[in-house]
């Protein structure tokens, strides 16, 4: 039993390969205070104090396993961080895997008695829309991006955990909205986005961007194992740049095209099958969409160590 | 609405806008350097050409009489190129021993051919107002880089042996036609290369010369016809040795008036040069290329905004002449300032923005609230943003005044700026109330602004569509015309006490009550104007 016994907490991850699951994993390893690490995803890992359960999110009948596996004790803390971060093995796929997955994931956690769920979401699910005030709190409406799956589908999830919350108010649910999260190890769309050689912009427009490092982001997730707080909270640092800002200091070249001829392009290129970008996705290029992270510095006490322009400054290396 | 009567000095109205002084702005320049080249070719000595020499030679005097104060610290290469250049040309066989003292690259270049590099630099100077700055960095560098030659005896000789350097007027003009093929190419690589001062400071000429510098040129030389003798050793200072005496000697001899437009020029086109920069440098930051690393939430870059303050000075104070009435009336701690929204492209709204900063330092900074087809037009609203726009919306606004900022706000929105030039000075629909709304709830005063100049700076005479670029039309509209600003800050507008954003026709009397101050502070403005341009 968790942390009346000792010090020992009983950690669940789901997606231990995952962008994020990467970044923790061998901090949560290492740490201490953890008595007994289970893990749930597609590829084995391996470490002390740990449990592997080979699972595929995606099927109807995981919940059962999930549930199974988390029973015997109550589990303290669950990281559901098994998103793709973009990188499909198709939209059906990743639709399976982040929404059913979730789905799963809750349902088996309500089941099996799990004290708290911490679920990573990212910003990009306010949208970048004409409409945006300066800052975004966290109360903002969800508008997405319609023509993106991806986002529509991180939106879903959103939703999703709005209903848990509702529902079963006894557990408890962190959902950290983190700002695209820049670093030298974790892969994303906002990383491959800065590590290309020459990064396509849309000439005459210049959005205000933010990010967080993942040192900041690791460190804040690991914040949550003792005393987590319930809340949906952005994350961010505290500054913001102008897109090409971020560009020229992550170490690339900016190119700039005309916003109707960029989206032409992308749709030639989508439609040949080339790229797999919709073309809806340059709104995030055309308008600002910058969180407030002030809830998050408030409540959860976060104090990023990096601002926007040392995250961007980490992608070069 | 009797427009038509307050506006009956308006030149526009009297058909007179062919005198306008602004209209041949942009011309100027691309006239006169074709008109001159055929000029220098023909005969250097008559009108047009001489004047020029004598504004350039004044220049290169007056910095030479200060030679610590150059007019601009740039380009240093460019200068030891200037200066190196003629000696090389003027002197070959000279040069050619000299290779270890002069600059390596000018002596040793494929471009060291007798006469090539001479005509550049009298096609260099081609550009009237333009060559100032070289020649006076010429005359500047000649005594340091080019100092070793003097002692050299050959040097006379040589000098004597290249052609024209007589001390007719010609001079210069002589120096270019002494090979005659040369100048062309050299001309067309200089000219449009958009990054050469000779090319950026002809765009200072046009946009700015016009007005003060060029007039008083003219004049000091219309009243000294001789003046352009007394000032033909000014190739040698350009071309290097012998410049050194003859800077010295020229003072004690130039009229005081020619003397006083020297003292000037150098200083104005210092001021206009770094206009220009600044403008280049707003455009990068408009398509969004040029970064910045000190941006508020807002989307302001304070950098951004010091790089572009030369040119903001400019339009504030000598292009616009910008008055501004009752600044004292903004009070601490936030204020929503209404004001009329009038040019095809809105300036009002950074120059309000400047004024504000200019007349209430103590005030936090200002921002102003931009509509979105002004926000998100693509170049001039990301331009915008980083100087200080905020897009127009409740919660931007309520942010801004809980942080203490005057908030100038432009109701009309884009019908303000979208009407006809014909309707200038009416006021349009003022939104839905919004303001009002605001003012209610935060508790903050509204001050109604009435701005004159704004309409006919950026007359709009017609709409493209904008369609592919995304914004409602493409505006056609000359560019900013010297037009007169007068800004007046009203009293604040009394609110009935206990008044509620949800009580509609409490809304609705006070958009009513803004909009008529608004108006009759403009018919106030507009009847007491003498004339657009002269105010």
């Amino acid at each position: 039993m968790g942390r009346e016994n000792g010090t020992s907490l009983r950690v669940a991850v789901t997606g231990p390969t995952s962008e994020f699951g990467a970044l923790l994993l061998p901090r949560l390893l290492a740490d201490p205070r953890i008595g007994q690490l289970l893990t749930f995803g597609p590829r084995p890992v391996t470490g002390a104090r740990l449990v592997h359960h080979r699972v595929d999110l995606t099927r109807w009948d995981v919940e059962s396993e999930l549930e199974a596996a988390l029973s015997p004790a109550p589990v303290d803390v669950l990281y559901h961080l098994a998103f793709l971060q973009g990188r499909t093995r198709g939209a059906a796929f990743a639709h399976e895997l982040e929404v059913i997955g979730s789905l799963h994931t809750l349902a088996a956690a309500v089941r099996s008695g799990v004290r708290h769920v911490v679920v990573p979401s990212t910003t990009v699910v306010y949208g970048a829309r004409p409409g945006n005030p300066v800052l975004l709190n966290e109360d903002a409406p969800l508008h997405g991006c319609p023509g993106s799956r991806f986002v529509t589908d991180r939106v879903e999830v959103e939703r999703q955990l709005m209903s848990f919350r509702r529902d079963h108010p006894t557990v408890g649910l962190t959902v950290l909205r983190f700002a695209p999260v820049l670093g030298p190890t974790v892969d994303n769309p906002a990383t491959r986005y800065f590590r290309r050689p020459l990064v396509p912009t849309l000439l005459g427009f210049d959005p205000l961007w933010q990010a967080v490092h993942e040192e900041d982001a690791r460190e804040l997730l690991l914040g949550l194992l003792e005393a987590p707080v319930s809340g949906t909270f952005n994350v961010a640092a505290e500054d913001v740049l102008p897109l090409s800002s971020l560009i020229r200091l992550a170490g690339t070249l900016p190119l700039p095209l005309p916003p109707p001829l960029a989206r032409a392009a992308l749709r030639g290129l989508n439609g040949a099958g080339i790229t797999a970008t919709p073309s809806a996705l340059l709104d995030y290029l055309h308008y600002s969409w910058v969180a407030d992270g002030s809830r998050a510095r408030a409540e959860l006490g976060f104090r990023p160590r990096f601002g926007t322009r040392e995250a961007a400054a980490s992608v070069r290396s | 609405m009797g427009s038509r009567r307050v506006l009956g000095n308006d030149p526009f109205q009297r058909g007179a806008a062919e005198r306008t002084p602004a209209a041949p702005v942009p011309a100027p320049p691309a006239e006169k350097a074709p008109a001159e080249k055929a000029t220098r070719a023909a005969d250097a000595s008559t009108h047009g050409t001489p004047r020029k020499r004598a504004s350039t030679a004044r220049s290169a005097k007056g910095s030479a009489k200060h030679p610590g104060a150059r007019p601009s610290a740039k380009e240093p290469v460019r200068e030891g190129c200037s200066a190196g250049t003629p000696t090389v040309a003027a002197a070959p066989s000279s040069a050619r021993r000299r290779v270890p003292e002069a600059p390596q690259s000018m002596a040793t270049s494929p471009q060291v051919k007798p006469g090539a590099p001479e005509p550049r630099s009298a096609t260099l100077s081609t550009p009237m107002r333009s060559s100032a700055p070289e020649h006076a960095r010429a005359a500047e560098a000649a005594p340091s880089a080019v100092q070793p030659t003097i002692p050299e005896p050959s040097w006379p000789a040589g000098e004597a042996a290249s052609p024209a350097r007589p001390s007719a007027p010609a001079s210069a003009p002589g120096a270019s036609s002494e090979s005659s093929v040369p100048p062309v190419p050299l001309a067309a690589s200089v000219v449009p290369e958009p990054r050469s001062p000779a090319d950026r400071e002809e765009v200072a000429t046009g946009s700015r010369a016009l007005v003060e510098a060029e007039q008083d040129a003219a004049d000091a030389h219309a009243s000294h016809p001789d003046s352009t003798l007394s000032w033909t050793p000014l190739p040698e200072a350009v071309l290097g040795p012998a410049a050194p005496p003859v800077n010295e000697a020229r003072p004690a001899s130039g009229p005081s008036l020619l003397a006083e437009t020297l003292r000037e020029a150098p200083g104005v086109l210092a001021e206009a040069w770094s206009a220009i920069e600044a403008a280049l440098r707003a455009i990068r930051a408009g398509l969004g290329t040029a970064g910045g690393e000190q941006l508020d939430v807002y989307g302001r870059d304070a950098r951004l905004s010091e790089a572009v303050a030369p040119l903001m000075d400019f339009l504030y104070s000598r292009w616009f002449r910008v008055e501004v009435e009752g600044a004292a009336r903004v009070p601490a701690g936030g204020a929503l300032l209404v004001a009329n929204h009038a040019g095809a492209l809105p300036l009002d709204g950074p120059i309000l923005h400047e004024a504000l900063r200019r007349e209430r330092p103590d005030l936090p900074d200002s921002r102003w609230l931009a509509e979105d087809q002004v926000f998100y037009a693509p170049l001039l609203g990301t331009l915008f943003n980083r100087l200080g726009a905020v897009r127009a919306s409740p919660d931007s606004a309520t942010r801004l005044l809980a942080e203490g900022r005057p908030v100038l706000i432009f109701p009309e929105g884009i019908q303000g700026i979208g009407k006809p030039f014909r309707d200038r000075y009416r006021l349009q629909r003022f939104g839905r109330g919004g303001f009002v709304k605001l003012a209610l709830r935060t508790g903050r005063p509204i001050l109604p602004v009435a701005i004159m100049g704004a309409e006919e700076t950026l007359p709009l005479l017609g709409k493209l569509p904008g369609g592919p670029l995304g914004v409602p039309y493409l505006p056609v509209t000359p560019l900013p015309l010297p037009a007169k600003w007068r800004i007046r800050i009203g009293e604040p507008l009394q609110t009935p006490l206990g008044a509620k954003e949800t009580d509609l026709s409490v809304v609705e009397s006070l958009v009513e009550a803004t909009r008529s101050t608004i108006e009759h502070m403009l018919r106030e403005l507009l009847g007491a104007r003498g004339g657009v341009f002269s105010g």
